[in-house]
């Protein structure tokens, strides 16, 4: 199985969903976007479940779709496992019986004692699913849909409902079993979060349009648009007006303060400005700086929301801007709504926007 | 109680039974997984019978097989006996007029699946047989069932057709409802009542397996 | 599941001990003789009791050759099931003229033809009813207690046809046509009397004379106020019964069969108008 390529459009109703993508060898591709951007009709649509409007699927040498050609393989013929987001189990049967439903009857016994080990449930072999854990059920989907040994697997938000030390079990032995087996994935969330943590490669759909695919950091770095930033979590979005460009920098007024940042293509004036709360430090007033970052704004704390070990910090600047902190930092700092603080950006960090 | 009666009223609804069992399963799941347009049509005419009146049925049988048209020929031809005041034209009828209560329960058991179970198996390779009998039966039996025991217990206590088309020839046709019939016009009191009674606990026996089956269906 | 468990095992109890003690013999087992021929008799449900007693006499035991079935109902639906073909063996009509017909139309032997009797109508209402049937005669059918007054279906039941015809000649049909309740067959009007849900019927006396009927009382309606009951029977065509249909009815015409019918109350008809 060399590679994988799709190109499709497919209309239900009103929705109209357009998307191309091709990757080799067995990443993991995230396929993220908000809810109702058409991630789950693509996944059908790539499962055979449902018909393409127009299109063309590829796998390694085998034509799954061509509408220019005629050609539809029904996804009982295809090589491609899709985990539904349900689980969808088969109620009467064992857990053994549904791993195996898909595989030949000479290869059963051996193919559903690996994929068992592989997915770590030896032990749930012959319960019954109404008997089991979200998390177990996960498993036994996967592990169902990884037994025939296809060569794509799709998966519909897989980490739905559990909980966080369960997500992060259950990546882990998603991860390792992709990788053993060798089999490249197709993985819908509509949570950044699992978005940005797992997979190997990023693909925003949004709308019905796939906007952006590449690997996670290609399209972190430089989302192609402020909606696919937007949707990548960038908290920070505001109205700027260039006022000079030099040397591929330019000078940004927003609000009345001015930032320095890489200038965007075309000659406007008129843009958006996307800063990342990950990407703004903060630092008590006092200190006089010599460091490399460009700009520094006083700021005066609004609100805090905590998260875990970080905290996120809503900060007016003149315009509201928000930093992603560790709690560490936060408590020495005395972080607190109406403190006077520095925020501190790098200017590689101020994404422009042209607006039209 | 006229033994005749009873076995000739048993025959009758087991065959009915069968042969709706092996004709209804198939159309049911046909209704059920492959939606059409013309569905809502042909639903409404399978469950006619329901509301039809008996002797509605009865007639529009007897006139459309009558002897000399080309269904009573070929029924004749087929079957060995004319539809009138015979088994075989009250298997026919009862096949028609048992067909609604055989299909709605079955029809409902197969509609009230979880449609991705099926996705999931074509996925998984399976045909669409070898999803019916792994994924749909094990799931909707007690709705093939029920609809099986609701299509025995109607054709046991089935009247109206029977004295239409059958002719209340003993050991043919004299059903067990016509027998109940015959005995309250001879004055029979005394057999009408074992019969009534007879014909009473068949229908709450096939009641109570039935709503067993439902309850556990819903689990 | 537990609930419908039980529930059902208490049903089929129920059926299993209601099978086992209805089983009083009915049906009439087959004969000794080797395959006895099935000849099927539709008879007017007027005979039911006297041709039972007929067939159970003499008849039975003479031709165990004959294994006879027999079907009750109203003479016109006879009729009209036998002109469709309907496979019976012998036809005993309460209007020999049904008989007549069927050999015009082919459907039954011609020369068959046969009279067996002559029926009487009375009129029958319960004794706890307080209604004085056998004193008071049709004055009864006026008492303002009666509701409804079963007859037999004119439309094709010749019992029905001289019920009509006798309340006519009795002046009474008009006042009391309202009130009429039309039984599917003469034996069927006599059980809607009998059930309560007619005060008072129009039925023929060899019902009456049924032990079940012992509970109401008689009065013959006067044989000059209908068309005589000509009860007649004919033997069919086309099935395989015929022999054995041909023996009963020359077996109707002897002088123990005619004795039978007397006792139930027939007037012996030899077929004279």
């Amino acid at each position: 199985m060399t590679g994988f390529e799709y190109r499709v459009t497919t209309l239900r109703g009103d929705f109209s969903l357009k998307a191309e993508d091709s990757f080799e060898g067995a990443p993991v591709s995230m396929l993220f976007g908000p809810s109702g951007g058409g991630k789950s009709t693509l996944l059908r649509t790539l499962a055979g479940l449902e018909r393409p409007r127009e299109g063309k699927i590829t796998l390694g040498d085998q034509v799954l779709v061509d509408t220019a050609a005629g050609v539809f393989v029904p996804a009982r013929r295809r090589p491609v496992g899709l985990v539904f987001q349900g689980d969808a189990l088969f109620p009467t049967m064992s857990v053994r019986a549904n791993v195996g439903f898909g595989c030949a009857r000479a290869e059963r016994p051996g193919r559903v004692a690996d994929t068992l080990a592989l997915l770590g449930i030896e032990a749930l072999a012959d319960r019954f699913p109404r008997e089991l854990s979200g998390g177990q059920l996960r498993r036994v989907a996967i592990a169902r849909s990884l037994a025939p040994r296809p060569e794509l697997l799709l998966l519909d938000e897989p980490f739905a409902g559990l909980d966080r030390p369960t997500r992060r079990a259950l990546s882990g032995a998603l991860r390792e079993a992709l990788s053993t087996l060798q089999i490249p994935a197709i993985l819908v969330t509509h949570e950044r979060e699992v978005a940005l943590r797992m997979g190997d490669r990023l693909c925003v759909l949004i709308g019905g349009k796939l906007r952006q695919a590449g690997s996670l950091f290609s399209v972190l770095e430089s989302p192609q648009d402020l909606e696919v930033a937007r949707a990548l979590g960038v908290e920070t979005v505001v109205a700027g007006q260039i006022l000079d460009r030099d040397e591929g920098l330019c000078r940004v007024r927003v609000a009345g303060v001015e930032l320095l940042a890489v200038a965007p293509e075309g000659t406007g004036v008129e843009v958006a400005v996307a800063i990342r709360a990950e990407d703004v430090a903060l630092e008590t007033a006092e200190v006089s700086p010599r460091g490399s970052a460009r700009n520094r704004l006083d700021a005066e704390v609004t609100s805090v929301d905590s998260e875990d070990a970080l905290v996120r910090v809503h900060l007016d600047c003149g315009f509201p801007l928000a930093a992603l902190i560790t709690r560490l930092s936060a408590e020495a700092l005395g972080v607190v709504p109406g403190a006077r603080l520095r925020a501190v950006i790098k200017t590689p960090a101020i994404k422009l926007f042209a607006r039209s | 109680m006229d033994l005749g009666a009873l076995s000739l009223s048993l025959k009758l609804a087991s065959l009915t039974t069968a042969c709706l069992l092996l004709l209804g399963v198939p159309f049911a799941a046909w209704l059920a997984f492959r939606p059409r347009r013309l569905n809502a049509l042909i639903e409404a005419l399978a469950s006619l019978p329901m509301v039809l009146p008996p002797t509605v049925l009865g007639y529009y049988l007897l006139v459309a097989f009558a002897p000399d048209s080309w269904l009573g020929r070929g029924f004749e031809a087929l079957v060995g006996s004319r539809l009138a005041f015979s088994f075989a034209g009250l298997w026919l009828g009862s096949m028609i007029y048992s067909l609604p209560f055989a299909l709605a329960p079955t029809l409902a058991a197969f509609r009230g699946l979880d449609r991705t179970l099926l996705e999931a198996a074509a996925t998984l390779g399976a045909g669409p047989l070898r999803t019916f009998f792994r994924v749909v039966l094990p799931s909707a039996w007690p709705g093939v069932l029920a609809g099986a025991v609701l299509a025995f217990a109607h054709t046991m206590g089935e009247f109206g057709v029977v004295l239409m088309i059958g002719g209340n020839l003993p050991s043919e046709t004299r059903t067990l409802s016509i027998s109940l019939y015959d005995q309250m016009q001879s004055l029979d009191y005394d057999g009408a009542s074992h019969t009534a009674l007879l014909l009473l606990a068949i229908s709450f026996l096939a009641l109570s397996v039935t709503h067993g089956f439902g309850r556990r269906g819903a689990r | 599941m537990r609930a419908a468990t039980r529930s059902v095992t208490l049903a089929a109890l129920a059926l299993a001990s209601l099978v086992a003690s209805g089983c009083g013999a009915d049906s009439a087992s087959a004969g000794v003789a080797p395959a006895p021929v099935v000849t099927r008799v539709i008879a007017a449900s007027d005979l039911r009791f006297a041709f039972d007693e007929l067939l159970d006499t003499r008849f039975r035991s003479d031709h165990p050759e004959c294994d006879v079935q027999v079907s009750y109902g109203s003479s016109g639906q006879a009729f009209s099931q036998l002109s469709e073909g309907a496979p019976f063996d012998l036809f005993l009509s309460a209007d020999i003229d049904y008989a007549t017909r069927l050999v015009e139309s082919g459907h039954a032997l011609r020369g068959s033809v046969f009279p067996y009797a002559r029926g009487r109508l009375v009129l029958w209402a319960k004794r706890d009813a307080g209604l004085g049937v056998g004193e008071r005669g049709a004055a009864a059918l006026m008492d303002e207690r009666v509701r409804h007054i079963a007859i037999a279906n004119p439309e094709h039941a010749p019992y029905g046809r001289a019920a009509e015809a006798a309340l006519r000649s009795l002046g009474l049909y008009d006042a009391l046509s309202a009130k009429l309740v039309r039984g599917a067959n003469v034996a069927q009007t006599a059980s809607l009397v009998e059930s309560g849900s007619a005060e008072i019927g129009i039925v023929a006396l060899s019902l009456a004379k049924a032990p079940s009927m012992r509970s109401g009382d008689v009065f013959e309606l006067p044989l000059t106020s209908y068309p005589a009951l000509r009860q007649g029977g004919v033997v069919i065509l086309g099935h395989p019964g015929q022999r054995c249909a041909q023996s009963l009815a020359d077996f109707m015409q002897t002088e123990p069969a005619r004795h039978v019918l007397a006792g139930w109350g027939f007037l012996p008809w030899a077929g004279e108008r």
